[in-house]
């Protein structure tokens, strides 16, 4: 009888972990545990040009940038105007920017199967030498949403000059389930 | 007899183009001895440093991450063409981020014969404003992957300068490769 009681906990603190492990794969619901609320983004290209474009299970990316509210981005050049941790910051804004592009782009997150590739531009004067850690903070957040389905091929790179003077530009790929 | 000789030395003639366009097809077949020819040695690389991979594969298409200029000791080439690199150095450093990035695909495939081709590099050069050489300097790291791979080594490409970059390495450069299977 003992045994059996033992027995039944056992797999009922099981199931109570798989549910756990099926909460984490959530991104939806991870995004909402991060506190994290995507703004419905109408048009997010001033031109010719849109968003998001997919290709088979590929989605192609614009480049985004740390929009604060709409229209409001983050602006200054990193090493002059911003420092690390405000450049660090902007890149995790970037993030949110992102998801909101995709989201706009593909309708659920959750039939995202995984990040592939990403570009992560810093805005930044000639000395600068940390891009790669400010990428990081982008980097990052797609983990924190996706788990391991978050990392990804990346470059990390410097440029002299971005639109509007944001300190930092992402853009990406992203494969879907289906 | 010499109706003979002369088809005999046809023969032999006719077996030694065999031979050596069999050897030219060993070359484009076999990108792992053609590194070894080159007294290319491949290290392992380690994991990446952060929340991302060295390369991530989608189908036959592999997406490698930027890589740098890494030395045989482990360190990287450090600095800015045009003011502490001249053109002959950065074209160097082009070749060696080449062997980084062909160890970060040997890492992710396993065989580097199993390539397809290399289909698209963006290849970036850490310059002073007035350089104006990148595609010559993106050539060092160009020529490096016809020479291990071939005609499959070319490649559509992008050269571009850049103020600034990770580390204040002299070069980075992305890829995408195909696999056969």
């Amino acid at each position: 009888m003992k045994k059996q009681v033992i027995f039944i906990v056992l797999l009922f603190s099981l199931s109570l972990l798989g549910e756990n492990y099926v909460l984490a794969q959530d991104p939806e619901t991870r995004i909402k545990e991060l506190g994290i609320k995507l703004r419905a983004r109408g048009g997010n290209s001033s031109g010719s040009f849109i968003g998001v474009v997919r290709v088979g299970n590929l989605v192609y990316l614009s480049g985004q940038g740390p929009l604060i509210e709409d229209g409001k981005y983050i602006i200054g050049k990193v090493g002059k105007e911003l420092n690390f941790e405000q450049a660090k910051h902007a890149a995790r804004l970037t993030g949110i920017s992102m998801l909101e592009a995709l989201k706009a782009g593909v309708g659920n997150l959750n039939n995202v199967k995984r990040i592939v590739k990403v570009l992560g531009v810093v805005n930044a004067v000639p000395e600068f030498d940390n891009h790669s850690q400010v990428i990081n903070g982008f980097s990052d957040l797609m983990v924190e949403v996706f788990g391991e389905n978050g990392k990804h091929a990346r470059s990390a790179i410097g440029l002299g000059s971005l639109p509007r003077n944001i300190p930092v530009e992402v853009e990406m790929i992203v494969e879907m389930k289906n | 007899m010499k109706k003979q000789f002369t088809s005999i030395l046809f023969i032999l003639l006719l077996s030694l183009l065999a031979f050596h366009s069999a050897n030219a097809q060993a070359i484009a077949t076999n990108p792992e001895a053609r590194i070894k020819e080159l007294g290319i040695k491949l290290r392992t690389p380690g994991p990446p440093s952060a929340n991302f991979l060295g390369a991530v594969r989608v189908g036959n298409l592999v997406y490698l991450s930027g890589q740098g200029p890494l030395k045989e000791d482990g360190t990287f080439m450090i600095g800015k063409v045009g003011k502490e690199f001249n053109f002959d150095e950065a074209k160097y450093a082009a070749r060696l981020t080449g062997i980084n990035l062909l160890e970060s695909l040997k890492a992710e495939v396993g065989n580097l014969n199993n390539v397809k081709r290399i289909v698209k590099v963006l290849g970036m050069v850490n310059a002073v404003p007035e350089f104006d050489n990148h595609s010559q300097v993106i050539n060092g790291f160009s020529d490096l992957m016809v020479e291990v791979f071939g005609e499959n080594g070319k490649h559509a490409r992008s050269a571009i300068g850049l103020g600034s970059l990770p580390r204040n390495i002299p070069v980075e450069i992305e890829m995408i490769v195909e696999m056969k299977d």
